[in-house]
């Protein structure tokens, strides 16, 4: 009876390891996937509030660019009025 | 539930099947396991590299768009410090003359589109299962679209809302206008008025029939693009209600905005027409096509009404419309084994040759017409005159013409004389409409942007007039 466990339990036990070890891979897999996910969302909200800040410099730049140059705005010399 | 972008794809890792005769299964399972995990990492390092280059792409974008900032800054300081508040400008004249500053502000359009799709989501749509080749049998068709359209559209919902912001400033135009002629003369245009309340109620009610109806089986098809329209409650919202509505839900159908395909008028006259054709036609043969009127529910088994069809069948005489008028509805017109055949269930069949040809000639898709009993018309069990295809008219005439008794013959040719007029009629309608209907297709340029612009443009020029919402109001 021992003599026929053996072997099957031997087998048996390692069915068990390997199975811990396969186990303690997919977890991993699937860290790793979960951490992809978060940092591409993390990712992509910290470049959607860039793209926010550049946009709004943009404009600010395009608004004082149009008051310095000549097309859109007079320089009138000091003194009095005509 | 979230939209899966990537997929890793070996899914389950030990399911595979373990081939037979083989000493140590547990083993067999372990290896197997482990050799999809290893495709697992594979697939998984693939996706991850996607979504870093992603990333790494719009990081880029902003790269550029920063570096091109800090040059204008570095070019904007320079200036600044030339700027010399002593040099002398022209004064007042010019401010007027100067552009005035505008910021571009650009409209992103077009940002969820099948161009804009990221590379992975594209790989997973193309390879998932295509559709149906229902393009080929656009080639069958009577009008002009895609058959594939019937089946699966993307550019629905869009072109819905296009047709309805068109139809919308075309409709204020047309008020803008009445209003100008209302304040030159003011009694035609209340006439007028009268005249289109009363259109429009009528309207109302047989669209509601229609809508009963699923889009394809409408008997009456005027639009190439079949459009269907639910309830409008267009009317009574505001202009600022409506644009509101507009921006926030795009795809609410819209009823009204169509002149209705004019069912009531031809069914008006095909109700005298078809009285005349009731007489005419007595055909042995079976009926081929039998076209449920939707507009009257009431018409009903009359087995007293159909043996007196029966009776003027025979006698060939035109007698019947004394009894039509009170209350049936346009007698079934094709056939006489018709009603013999079916007094036992009673005849709510009712087939009219002109509307059928309508349906066939003018409208959209070739099926003339849905066996499908209207709701009201449960009485019968579906008669077996409906399930028998139903073949195009002309071809079917002709049959029935050969199959026809001579006494019948003499009466028909002034009958189908009749009938090729209408014929002739509602074909070059449909030519004219669709000529004016590309005539209307000036160059509107394709895009949200320029079609919303459009109808704010109309709406604030009519709002400065008098916009009146009572004509509306009345319409809902």
């Amino acid at each position: 009876m021992a003599g026929q466990e053996d072997p099957v339990q031997r087998e048996i036990h390692q069915d068990w390891a390997n199975r811990e070890y396969i186990e303690v891979i997919t977890s991993s897999i699937k860290k790793i996937a979960d951490f992809l996910n978060s940092f591409d969302m993390s990712c992509r909200s910290r470049l959607a509030t860039l793209n926010e800040k550049l946009t709004a410099l943009e404009r600010r730049i395009e608004y004082i660019e149009a008051r310095v140059s000549k097309l859109h705005t007079y320089i009138s010399h000091i003194g009095s009025a005509a | 539930m979230p939209l899966l972008k990537r997929n890793i794809q070996p899914r389950h890792l030990c399911h595979g099947a373990v081939p037979d005769g083989i000493g140590n299964e547990l083993e067999c399972v372990t290896n197997n396991t482990l050799s999809a995990i290893i495709r697992q990492l594979s697939s998984l390092s693939k996706h991850a590299e996607n979504v870093f280059g992603e990333l790494f792409n719009e990081a880029n974008t902003f790269y550029g768009r920063a570096n091109s900032l800090q040059d204008r800054i570095d070019r904007l300081a320079v200036k600044v410090t030339q700027l010399d508040s002593s040099v002398e400008e022209v004064s007042l004249q010019d401010i007027n003359l100067r552009k005035a500053f505008k910021s571009s502000t650009v409209q992103d359009q077009q940002v969820l589109s099948k161009d804009s799709t990221p590379s992975s989501v594209a790989e997973m749509h193309n390879s998932s299962d295509r559709p149906p080749p229902l393009g080929d049998l656009t080639a069958y068709r009577e009008d002009s679209t895609d058959a594939m359209k019937f089946y699966s559209d993307p550019s629905y919902f869009f072109d819905l809302w296009k047709e309805k912001m068109l139809q919308d400033t075309e409709d204020k135009r047309k008020e803008r206008r009445r209003q100008r002629e209302q304040k030159r003369c003011v009694e035609s245009s209340t006439l007028q008025r009268e005249v289109k309340k009363v259109r429009k109620a009528r309207n109302r009610r047989q669209e509601w029939n229609m809508m009963a109806f699923d889009k394809e089986l409408r008997p009456d098809h005027r639009h190439p693009q079949s459009l269907p329209r639910g309830a409008s409650s267009e009317g009574s919202l505001s202009p600022d209600g409506r644009l509101l509505s507009v921006f926030l839900c795009l795809s609410r159908p819209d009823l009204l905005g169509y002149p209705v395909p004019p069912v009531p008028s031809q069914a008006a006259c095909n109700h005298a027409q078809s009285r005349d054709h009731v007489s005419g036609n007595a055909h042995p043969s079976p009926p081929v096509e039998h076209e449920y009127h939707s507009i009257d529910y009431k018409r009903v088994t009359y087995a007293a009404a159909t043996e007196l069809l029966a009776a003027d069948r025979m006698n060939g005489s035109t007698h019947p419309p004394a009894d039509y008028n009170s209350s049936l509805p346009p007698p079934p017109a094709l056939g006489s084994p018709i009603p013999s055949a079916q007094t036992a269930f009673g005849y709510p069949l009712v087939a009219l040759p002109p509307t059928s040809h309508n349906g066939v000639l003018h409208g959209g898709p070739g099926y003339p017409l849905p066996p499908v009993p209207p709701p009201g018309l449960h009485m019968f069990p579906p008669p077996p005159g409906p399930p028998p295809p139903p073949l195009p008219p002309p071809v079917h005439r002709a049959g029935h013409g050969g199959g026809g008794g001579a006494e019948t013959k003499p009466v028909r040719d002034g009958r189908s004389d009749l009938l090729s007029a209408i014929r002739m009629g509602i074909q070059l309608k449909k030519v004219q409409e669709q000529q004016e209907q590309q005539s209307k297709r000036q160059p509107v340029g394709n895009d949200v942007a320029t079609i919303l612009s459009r109808r704010i443009a109309v709406e604030y020029s009519d709002s400065d007039d008098d916009s009146d919402l009572d004509e509306n109001e009345w319409s809902d």
